[in-house]
């Protein structure tokens, strides 16, 4: 046998373009049939040193949603809106408490103020017109 | 289910008849990855892009009719998403500072049956597909990682690809002998 497949048609088989005259030739020819065993050779060893690559853990994070989007979005707007309420029924019975302490402060500076107004003399003169009654009598 | 069983149940069934999305990850995962990483040439990229195509799987697992087989659908999905990275301008950026930087991949198990001599040049034929593949058009490295990385078969790769079966058989001739240039074959 003289001539021998090219590196074209020996391309084309492997690619799977297996005519009858290459099928032929390569059952007759150990030449060629070793070069396409070669051939295959390396792409196999090329398939095994992808193989010895190590592959990450599969990740379900990005896989899995752990919750629906719609859970969470409403989650967020019911504590939006729960927030201000909380925030203003907190303060609204501080504001309760204040105004009752300012009220009994009020009552008793104004008791004390009636009980001024209703003095007929000045506090340091009561014990003088207490001693006047007394000698009266 | 056993693992083994669910796995065959996937391989061997239409998507409509399995639920266990779960499984589908486990089983697929290193293929698509392995893909990835041969097409991306970066480890990091590839298992974002892995990520990726389990995501947008998930969000189509329950409307997908298993027309073509589950590890098909995977590969079409995987296959658009390395032409969209290749065409991302950061990542090519990224690509070229790694020129020459295979990222730990290629790494050839030595086979104790071959001699000294051919263990040297068996190894040197394998490196010189890795740099062929890195060189090689987007559409022939798909079809020829699809075919020798990942074994698929020429009607597989025609439905992964959306190529026709003479079409894929035309770019893996020609991936072929772009490899086969590298290796120092090509007279």
């Amino acid at each position: 046998m003289t001539s021998h497949l090219s590196s074209d048609q020996i391309c084309r088989w492997l690619a799977g373009e297996r005519g009858y005259e290459e099928q032929r030739h390569l059952r007759a020819c150990p030449e060629c049939r070793t070069d396409v065993e070669q051939f295959q050779n390396a792409l196999a060893g090329f398939r095994n040193s992808l193989e010895q690559s190590p592959v990450p853990a599969a990740s379900y994070s990005r896989t899995r949603q752990s919750l629906p989007r719609w859970i969470l979005a409403t989650a967020a707007l019911a504590i939006m809106l729960a927030a201000p309420v909380y925030w203003n029924a907190h303060h609204q019975g501080e504001a309760k408490q204040s105004m009752t302490e300012q009220t009994e402060t009020d009552d008793l500076l104004l008791e004390r103020v009636n009980a001024g107004l209703s003095r007929t003399v000045p506090s340091s003169m009561e014990p003088l017109m207490q001693l006047m009654s007394k000698e009266e009598k | 289910m056993e693992p083994a069983a669910t796995a065959t149940a996937i391989m061997g069934s239409s998507a409509a008849e399995t639920t266990d999305f779960d499984a589908v990850v486990q089983l697929y995962w290193p293929r698509v990855f392995r893909f990835a990483l041969a097409s991306l040439r970066d480890r990091d990229a590839a298992e974002v892009l892995t990520q990726d195509c389990f995501l947008h799987a998930y969000k189509a697992w329950e409307g997908f009719r298993g027309e073509a087989s589950v590890h098909t659908w995977l590969m079409r999905i995987a296959v658009n998403l390395v032409r969209d990275a290749s065409r991302n301008r950061r990542l090519q950026f990224w690509k070229r500072l790694r020129t020459g930087d295979s990222e730990g991949i290629g790494v050839y198990a030595r086979d104790g049956r071959l001699s000294p001599e051919a263990e040297t040049l068996l190894r040197e034929q394998i490196a010189g597909i890795w740099k062929a593949t890195a060189s090689l058009p987007e559409r022939q490295k798909s079809v020829f990682l699809l075919r020798f990385a990942d074994e698929m078969t020429l009607l597989e790769i025609a439905a992964a690809t959306g190529l026709s079966e003479n079409a894929v058989k035309v770019h893996l001739y020609r991936a072929l002998r772009s490899v086969r240039a590298h290796m120092g074959r090509s007279e």
